[in-house]
């Protein structure tokens, strides 16, 4: 008989917590059961009984011998059947935090640049037998803004063309900043399959934030945009970015985002310091700010019946990588370099070299690929950080953001919010066992 | 609401534990779906997106991901690698 070989223990009081993310369980068990345990860790063996008969059951304990992670490399041929588009570097809001500073640069990609990951995405697809490709629009900029929100529209009506001459079915999601107008909106809800949008809470909030360009407020534009989307019943999520200045109302904010989106997913995020932030002064919230004021936000919208997603910290994963940074996204930036990280857009971003791996030949009208980058990055999964080996959370945050990580470590697998994920991780752990022992 | 920042999470043979009577006060099964509110991932029997065969009936992961476009992975959570090809762990 083997023991799972990732099970953690949480003393809680006189009994224990043993977590198993692989097998999906959480038991609650007494000294005994752990002690037991231990034991057949090294003997093989564990008491027959109701006790053994459970753990079996719920994958803790094992009659076959156990399968091992892999930690190879994925070495295929990069065929993405999906892409995202960064259309444009420019943007109506200038927030205070943005990571790609945008509306500075301002760039549009050109339409061939778009016409040629298109065509590429189908073909694979066709190569693949796939009966599916996607599409997400994306920052630096904001995908909808001026020129950009034609280009999006000329896309959409170019792959959907294609796709349904290749006789495949696509999809296509979008973030945006949320100052649409009526007639984008109209064209989001008819064309757009998912779309994210970012509000930081309350206008007071949301006007400091995320301001337009001019200055002005932001806020009533946003409102708008959640009502039509409510009215139209839209898929959608929220995405609010927490601040040292709104971390002490988060709970206020998401209220507020549950009132005015009551159909939208959360997800809360804490700033990272970075762009924008090293001229506009806006600070990150400290790690205890942001872990009390999360626990107590994410009580307040269970009675509304709303959980919230953190990146870091959520216990329904279990996943080798944290994103597609590092399993191989095909994102095309507006000056047609190919990136796998949605933060790292600029070319003069100082963790470029490290997340580009491809470029539009305009001469060639093709995409060429460095497969030995890519393979780097593929590498960067949590079964090879060496500093996740023991950690709970492992199969939760997965070894957390690269590109943060990148930014804080010049290395991809340094932990940045180690702590923060751990004790979100154990308090989710110990909550979802409370009901159950009541 | 306390918050259990400082508690320690071990690895089985680290925990410290004491002789008592072996018993199980209460299990729970996390969700594969994110409660339907985690927007990055849900899990499914079957292969939605390819199709392939769930042989060891473990969860496979069909990705549904809005922030990372959407790739399709199969992940199998037992060591198998799924007969579409790509690899779990």
């Amino acid at each position: 008989m083997f023991v799972e070989k990732e099970l953690f223990v949480i003393p809680n009081g006189n009994n224990f917590i043993l977590y198993a993310p692989i097998t999906r369980t959480i038991i609650t068990v007494t000294g005994g059961v752990v002690r037991d345990l231990q034991a057949c860790e090294v003997s093989g063996e564990y008491p027959k009984g109701t006790v053994c008969d459970t753990l079996l059951k719920v994958g803790i304990l094992k009659n076959d011998v156990l399968l091992l992670p892999k930690s190879t490399v994925i070495q295929e041929v990069f065929m993405p059947t999906s892409v995202t588009l960064f259309p444009t570097s420019d943007c109506g809001l200038r927030c205070i935090y943005c990571y790609a500073s945008a509306g500075v640069r301002a760039k549009v990609m050109d339409f061939s640049v778009a016409k040629t990951a298109i065509n590429l995405i189908i073909g694979n697809a066709v190569k693949l037998k796939k009966k599916t490709v996607s599409m997400s629009f994306h920052g630096g900029g904001e995908p909808l803004y001026g020129s950009s929100g034609k280009l999006v529209h000329d896309i959409v009506v170019y792959a959907k063309k294609l796709a349904n001459t290749r006789k495949l079915r696509i999809s296509f999601s979008c973030a945006t900043n949320g100052v649409l107008s009526v007639r984008q909106l109209a064209w989001a809800v008819e064309n757009i399959d998912r779309l994210n949008v970012s509000v930081d809470g309350p206008p007071d909030i949301q006007d400091i934030q995320r301001p337009l360009k001019t200055g002005s407020k932001s806020s009533p534009f946003v409102k708008r945009t959640l009502a039509f989307l409510e009215e139209h019943k839209v898929n959608y999520g929220v995405r609010a970015t927490i601040t040292k200045l709104s971390v002490n109302r988060l709970t206020e904010v998401v209220e507020y985002i549950s009132r005015m989106a009551p159909s939208a997913r959360i997800h809360i995020e804490p700033l990272f310091s970075c762009g924008r932030c090293a001229t506009t002064g806006a600070e990150a919230p400290s790690a205890d700010s942001f872990v009390k004021a999360f626990v107590f936000a994410k009580a307040y919208a269970k009675k509304l019946g709303k959980l919230l997603y953190n990146s870091g910290a959520s216990m329904d994963r279990c996943d080798e990588y944290f994103c597609g940074a590092s399993r191989g996204n095909f994102c095309v930036t507006p000056w047609g370099d190919v990136t796998s990280c949605y933060e790292v857009s600029l070319p003069s971003d100082e963790r470029a070299p490290i997340f580009f791996f491809g470029a539009y030949d305009p001469s060639t009208k093709t995409f060429s690929f460095n497969e030995k980058k890519l393979a780097k990055l593929r590498e960067r999964r949590v079964s090879n950080i060496l500093s996740c080996k023991d950690c709970f959370m492992k199969f939760a945050c997965a070894g957390d953001c690269p590109a943060k990580s990148v930014s804080t470590s010049g290395s991809l697998v340094g932990g940045f919010r180690c702590n923060e994920n751990r004790t979100l991780g154990a308090n989710d752990i110990v909550e979802r066992v409370m009901p159950v022992m009541k | 609401m306390s918050i259990f920042q400082n508690r320690r999470v071990t690895r089985l043979c680290d925990a410290i534990a004491r002789v008592s009577p072996s018993e199980i006060l209460s299990v729970v099964k996390l969700s594969n779906d994110g409660n339907k509110t985690d927007a990055t991932f849900c899990f499914t029997d079957t292969c939605k997106d390819c199709g392939c065969n769930n042989d060891c009936k473990c969860d496979i992961e069909c990705r549904k991901d809005d922030s990372c476009s959407l790739t399709h992975i199969c992940t199998p959570t037992c060591g198998m690698t799924s007969d579409c090809g790509n690899e779990g762990y």
